[in-house]
């Protein structure tokens, strides 16, 4: 390894040293430099500038080869489009299923996978459904999507509480959505209805009981608008399966 | 397709070896290739110097399509190449012995229109390299990339990753060390890259 103890320790600091300043902020050139470094930056010989022929040629070769890559781009330009389409179309179908507006058959197969997914899409309108499945704000008795019935198998149990299933159902169901927001009810009177027309009239609710709930059970009246009513509201709070009694 | 010369705009020689012009690449490689082959041959030797040149280009040429800047932009990308270059030319020598032989050659021959005074400048061109080669590597480099390609403290400190005063430093303790070898030639010598560590500054 050769020293250089010597060169690395020169002592820059003699301004004397130097004389011209030909490169700006690179400092003063030493006396004597100049030709020297004018040389090192002499124009090219002929003989460093042999390599032209082939350098033109090497760049010929990199210029051509971004034309081979090309189709690999547009094929993933193409790619990226399709698959973008794809999406879309995913969504509005989704968008189509989850607000019922496919025809039967389509909306029942974007049911039957879109429940799988956790995502509640209406069944097809020729379709028979369980009417847990169908919510009418609290009117009917909520039914967990699992324990509903897959309409192609046709063997499940029916949902607790629940009706054959058939047209009727969905009638009933229907019936009792419609209820639910009829705003002529009011509070305690319309969960007397709801639960009345969800039993087929074996309800009690907002007939008068034989005994009278506690005053705690049945929350402060005075909240209750329907309150003023002997007996509804008792018997409203007294049956809480109803359903909660909705202010007019 | 009309010709490009030298006095094309720097704008109008990017667009134009952008676009595939091999004549505007001609010019630019005439450019500055000479440059580039004697900070190469200053910093990691002569043996390698072509090769590694002409690595660079291609690298460069790879990387113009890309390329937006003045002309000393295009100098700063085509060192900083050179230098991975060099720095990787350098690793892989590590795994293989080899001969590294001294920058005292004899001059290349001429084509110039006086035989005699292409020969006398190339052999002073020679005698100049030969001698930065001699600072230690850090000055070396400095010097070179400030002389022989013609780059600013701030550019050079780009390169090479230090700062400016770290390169005005080197550059100044490097003049000095030349003109004190300049006057007694037989101090001091310096090895060329064949450590990729070594191109840093001490």
């Amino acid at each position: 390894m050769p020293n250089h103890t010597d060169l690395a320790a020169a002592d820059l600091s003699s301004a004397d040293l130097f004389d011209t300043d030909l490169h700006g902020d690179a400092g003063a050139v030493p006396p004597g430099l100049a030709p020297l470094l004018a040389a090192a930056a002499a124009p090219p010989s002929a003989a460093e500038l042999a390599g032209e022929r082939a350098a033109v040629a090497a760049f010929a070769a990199v210029t051509r080869a971004p034309t081979a890559i090309r189709p690999r781009r547009v094929l993933v330009r193409r790619g990226a489009l399709v698959a973008a389409a794809a999406l879309g179309l995913v969504g509005i179908s989704g968008a189509a299923a989850a607000a019922g507006a496919l025809p039967d058959g389509p909306q029942d197969v974007a049911r039957t996978t879109l429940t799988k997914l956790g995502i509640e899409v209406p069944a097809g309108k020729g379709l028979a459904t369980a009417p847990g499945q169908l919510k009418a704000d609290g009117a009917a008795k909520p039914v967990k999507p699992a324990k509903a019935a897959p309409p192609a198998k046709g063997k499940s149990k029916p949902a607790e509480g629940a009706e054959p299933k058939g047209p009727s159902a969905v009638t009933k169901g229907a019936t009792i959505s419609d209820l639910a927001h009829d705003d002529s009810y009011g509070g305690a009177e319309k969960g007397a209805v709801i639960s009345a027309a969800a039993s087929d009239g074996k309800s009690h609710a907002g007939e008068d009981h034989p005994t009278p709930a506690k005053p705690d059970a049945a929350g402060p009246p005075a909240e209750s608008p329907a309150a003023a009513a002997p007996g509804r509201a008792t018997a409203a709070a007294a049956k809480p399966d109803a359903g909660p009694p909705t202010a007019p | 397709m009309r010709s490009v010369g030298v006095d094309d705009s720097w704008p109008q020689l990017v667009r134009r070896v952008q676009g595939g012009d091999e004549r505007a690449f001609a010019v630019l490689w005439r450019r500055h290739h000479a440059a580039l082959v004697r900070y190469l041959e200053i910093v990691g030797g002569r043996d390698q110097a072509e090769d590694l040149a002409s690595d660079t280009w291609i690298s460069v040429a790879r990387a113009l399509p890309r390329f937006q800047g003045s002309e000393t932009g295009f100098k700063s990308l085509l060192f900083t190449t050179a230098r991975s270059r060099l720095i990787d030319g350098a690793r892989r020598a590590q795994a293989r012995p080899q001969v590294i032989r001294s920058l005292d050659g004899i001059a290349e021959p001429s084509d110039d229109q006086d035989p005699a005074s292409g020969i006398e400048r190339a052999e002073a061109t020679r005698a100049a390299l030969t001698l930065i080669a001699r600072l230690p590597r850090g000055q070396a480099e400095v010097v070179a990339l400030r002389v022989v390609a013609g780059l600013d403290n701030g550019e050079v400190a780009l390169i090479v990753g230090r700062s400016n005063g770290a390169v005005r430093v080197a550059y100044s303790r490097g003049l000095a060390a030349l003109a004190e070898l300049v006057d007694r030639p037989d101090r001091g010598t310096a090895a060329r890259v064949t450590d990729p560590t070594s191109l840093t500054f001490r």
